[in-house]
């Protein structure tokens, strides 16, 4: 495991939780989590994504800085097939 | 073509060969919507916009695997939108996963029987998304004024349908179509209610610059011969269209001639 990954395991550890809504279910992260945090954690692959909180787009340039708010309304989507 | 002249079209300033444009839903799998698709010929292809299933999808071939956005121009729609706003909301999120790309397909539903578009919920969102910088291709409904007001707010194709969306009932209102074409300066579209190859075709005679569907492939028994097929009628009905029919007359005139005869 790189440091980097312990230094912020070890940080995730000393936040307290807190709940969000990821796609309409009841989510716990960590308080002061970035978007780039959760997006890790999801662990998307390599499939085309785009994200919107609160009903508001969140462009991937912002996910390091923007961080949650409890009770914060997240909507991960992507393309499926349709007409 | 038989002419030297390629016979393209051009939607957002890149031109097309193909004047089918086909939808990615309703497939068996993925496996065969590429499959109907590559045999469609399309260049065009719509997809929707919907949730992630969050932890369970990561190896799940996704759409865009078997679409790639350097081969095919990708469509994504606002299918499901019953407002302005949702539709807004999905094609700033489109446009964000496609990596700024500002071609949608906007379609506001108005109820749930007919799917018909709430064409006063499509004005707003249309207003909005052109503003935002979007190429709004724009579903409607068979109304030729409404599809004059769409094409001066700045859609660059407005999408009138043939039938309600999945009907497969063909062309219910060929005169409003043929109106709809004749006032247009934007390429214009049959989008929803073809049912087989006949009912493209007579969207091309009727001089539309083209035909998106989806399930009148899709649910064929054989998608991937439906697609042939639709290929062919696509483009059997635009030659038709430029070739310039002859005058239905009541009755008969005879093909061979009356001199000559020797009975």
């Amino acid at each position: 495991m790189r440091l980097q990954d312990t230094l912020n395991q070890i940080s995730q550890l000393r936040r307290s939780p807190m709940q969000i809504h990821l796609n309409g279910e009841e989510q716990q992260v960590s308080e002061n989590t970035t978007m780039s945090e959760l997006v890790q954690k999801l662990n998307l692959g390599e499939q085309r994504f785009a994200i919107e909180v609160n009903g508001e787009l969140l462009p991937r340039g912002s996910f390091s800085q923007h961080q949650l708010q409890p009770g914060d309304q997240v909507e991960v989507v992507q393309a499926i097939g349709g007409g | 073509m038989p002419e030297n002249r390629p016979d393209t079209f051009t939607i957002a300033g890149k031109e097309y060969n193909s004047r089918l444009l086909v939808g990615t839903g309703k497939y068996k799998d993925m496996q065969e919507t590429g499959d109907a698709i590559a045999t469609s010929g399309a260049e065009i292809v719509t997809v929707a916009v919907r949730r992630t299933n969050i932890g369970q999808n990561k190896n799940e071939p996704n759409i865009l695997d078997i679409l790639p956005p350097d081969r095919y121009t990708i469509l994504p729609n606002t299918a499901g939108c019953y407002d302005a706003e949702t539709a807004v909301r999905t094609c700033k999120l489109a446009r964000e996963m496609l990596d700024g790309h500002n071609l949608v397909k906007l379609e506001v539903l108005g109820d749930e029987k007919t799917l018909f578009p709430d064409v006063m919920q499509t004005f707003t969102a249309a207003e909005e998304l052109i503003k935002d910088g979007f190429d709004v291709m724009v579903y409607t409904n068979d109304d030729p004024i409404v599809a004059r007001e769409l094409e001066k707010l700045g859609c660059i194709a407005v999408m009138p349908l043939a039938a309600p969306i999945g009907s497969g009932l063909g062309i219910r209102n060929k005169l409003n179509i043929r109106t709809i074409v004749e006032n247009a300066n934007v390429p214009i579209l049959v989008d929803a209610g073809v049912g087989t190859a006949s009912d493209a075709a007579e969207a091309m005679e009727l001089g539309c610059d083209g035909v998106l569907m989806n399930t009148a492939i899709a649910a064929a028994d054989n998608p991937i011969l439906m697609a042939s097929a639709m290929k062919k009628a696509i483009e059997a009905g635009r030659e038709a269209f430029l070739a310039g029919r002859m005058p239905a007359k009541r009755f008969a005139s005879a093909s061979s001639p009356i001199e000559g005869m020797f009975f």
